[in-house]
């Protein structure tokens, strides 16, 4: 299951941002959520690494997509990034906050704001919506904007994309329904 | 008497209140029809047609719109339009009039409201890294569409305040306002976490079947979580939502069977928001967001607020990417 090709461009694009991403997050500390199998390279086909065991932590080293690179001890390999979390060891997984600034050298930079500082951030909250009225100009330009399926397919198209038919998750396969266009 | 009485008082007051007993009427929309006389409150709510759907998602959209418009930068509507809707067309209902779009405001946040419309604020565009993250996040939407969560979030609503809804049986359009309006307690505590992971595991699967890396959302998750919190544009969701680490834990669950046989995918170039777009308008208002997502937990006293309003909120219909 190999990724598609991709053109140069792209390729040195990803490779400029993966390296940029290993320099960053270098030495960020990271708990494995799950027993994981680590992976040699960020592929579910890739040769086996290693294992580590829920609790077990380690440095994340790299990101690419949704695959980390974790060395733990004497192991470095990848795995799901959903099956770990970043920050100290106790941080916890069910807390949005914790572990924040570690994965925001992963995954980018983190917003330096405190709590009392969000006095002022402008955007839109439950306020602004009661005191909305219906806005009849701006809804006919969205509908302009909207695209019949076969402009969809065709853009799909062109960035080389496929419809696959896919089981959703939890269902067997004769509950599969891609309707494919 | 006394109960007639009540029951057109309350009515007055969501009339008065606005929502979308205003802007139905306003819309020539009879709310009596949309919700045909003699059903029990949850008959009547899970009974929504889908041309009853579009009209109650449309009010709720145009509304949005009047709070935060469009992002001025018609390219950028089109393609993230024709994303969307190849993103819908692998779901069951491919055939809704879909309507996607980047609204203008730096609050990081994705919406959705029934019927088939979209809407990604330019504060969640901006930090997304290529366009599968995008079809992550517009596939989570679609989801929440497909399987009609708003409906969920009305009967549940219905039920919490089950006593005011029996008082008012005859009044089918007061007994929809109330229904709705109880949307707002709703919305701040929670309720309906499992709607939320049904949508990020759809997601990720209708991403995939669009032929994009399935794990664009998971992606967007884990920037939200590193935000962390105390980020502004994020306090209201933070307050009042699962933890993007709840859902990254959740969707681990259901994808470790299944992950080594979905296709890789591509993820490709997101197109980025013109120049001549602009930044967020300057005319836009500056709210506190934190503070009134405290507020609103502080005031999910069901079934004890008359004093509230208890007009349509698009607030309370509209399902985002982190909240229902």
């Amino acid at each position: 299951m190999r990724r598609p090709a991709a053109n140069p461009f792209n390729r040195c694009l990803a490779a400029i941002l993966f390296a940029t991403v290993a320099a960053a997050a270098s030495a960020e500390p990271v708990t494995v959520e799950r027993d994981s199998v680590l992976r040699a390279e960020p592929r579910t086909d890739a040769g086996v690494a290693g294992n580590l065991a829920k609790g077990a932590t380690g440095d994340a080293v790299a990101r690419q997509g949704a695959w980390v690179q974790v060395k733990s001890g004497t192991v470095t390999g990848w795995l799901y990034s959903f099956n770990v979390r970043f920050g100290a060891v106790g941080a916890g997984s069910s807390s949005g906050a914790s572990g924040g600034s570690a994965l925001g050298r992963v995954f980018g930079p983190r917003q330096q704001v405190n709590v009392t500082a969000t006095i002022g951030i402008r955007g839109l909250d439950e306020e602004d919506l009661k005191q909305a009225h219906f806005d009849e100009t701006q809804m006919r330009q969205l509908d302009g904007y909207a695209a019949s399926r076969e402009q969809a397919a065709a853009q799909a198209e062109i960035s080389g994309l496929s419809a696959v038919k896919i089981d959703y998750l939890g269902e067997s396969a004769s509950a599969a329904s891609g309707s494919n266009p | 008497m006394m109960k007639r009485m009540k029951v057109i008082g309350a009515q007055a007051l969501v009339c008065i209140t606005g929502g979308l007993c205003a802007t139905a009427q306003a819309q020539n929309i009879d709310l009596n029809r949309l919700f045909s006389i003699g059903r029990d409150a949850v008959t009547a709510v899970s009974g929504v047609s889908e041309p009853e759907e579009l009209k109650i998602g449309r009010e709720v959209a145009g509304r949005m719109l009047g709070a935060a418009p469009l992002v001025n930068d018609a390219a950028l509507q089109s393609y993230v339009n024709r994303v969307g809707r190849w993103v819908a067309a692998q779901s069951e209902r491919p055939d809704l009039p879909w309507r996607f779009a980047v609204i203008d405001t730096a609050s990081i946040n994705a919406f959705a409201a029934p019927g088939g419309y979209v809407l990604v604020t330019r504060g969640l565009y901006e930090i997304l890294d290529n366009e599968a993250q995008l079809a992550g996040v517009l596939a989570h939407e679609v989801a929440h569409i497909v399987r009609r969560h708003h409906v969920t979030v009305m009967q549940k609503s219905a039920a919490l305040s089950a006593g005011a809804q029996l008082a008012q049986r005859d009044n089918r359009s007061v007994l929809l306002n109330n229904m709705i309006g109880s949307g707002a307690e709703i919305f701040a505590r929670g309720l309906d976490k499992s709607a939320e992971h049904e949508a990020d595991a759809m997601g990720v699967v209708l991403a995939a079947r669009a032929g994009y890396n399935p794990f664009g959302l998971i992606d967007v998750l884990h920037k939200l979580a590193a935000r962390g919190a105390e980020d502004g544009s994020l306090a209201l969701l933070f307050k009042t939502h699962p933890a993007p680490g709840d859902r990254l834990e959740q969707l681990g669950v259901v994808l470790t069977p299944r992950v080594a046989q979905l296709p890789t995918g591509r993820e490709l170039d997101i197109r980025r928001i013109s120049a001549s777009a602009g930044s967020v308008r300057a005319s836009q208002p500056l709210p506190a967001e934190g503070a009134r997502g405290l507020n609103s937990q502080s005031n999910a006293q069901p079934g004890a607020r008359p004093e509230q309003p208890k007009g349509v909120d698009p607030a309370q219909l509209l399902r985002g990417l982190f909240g229902r």
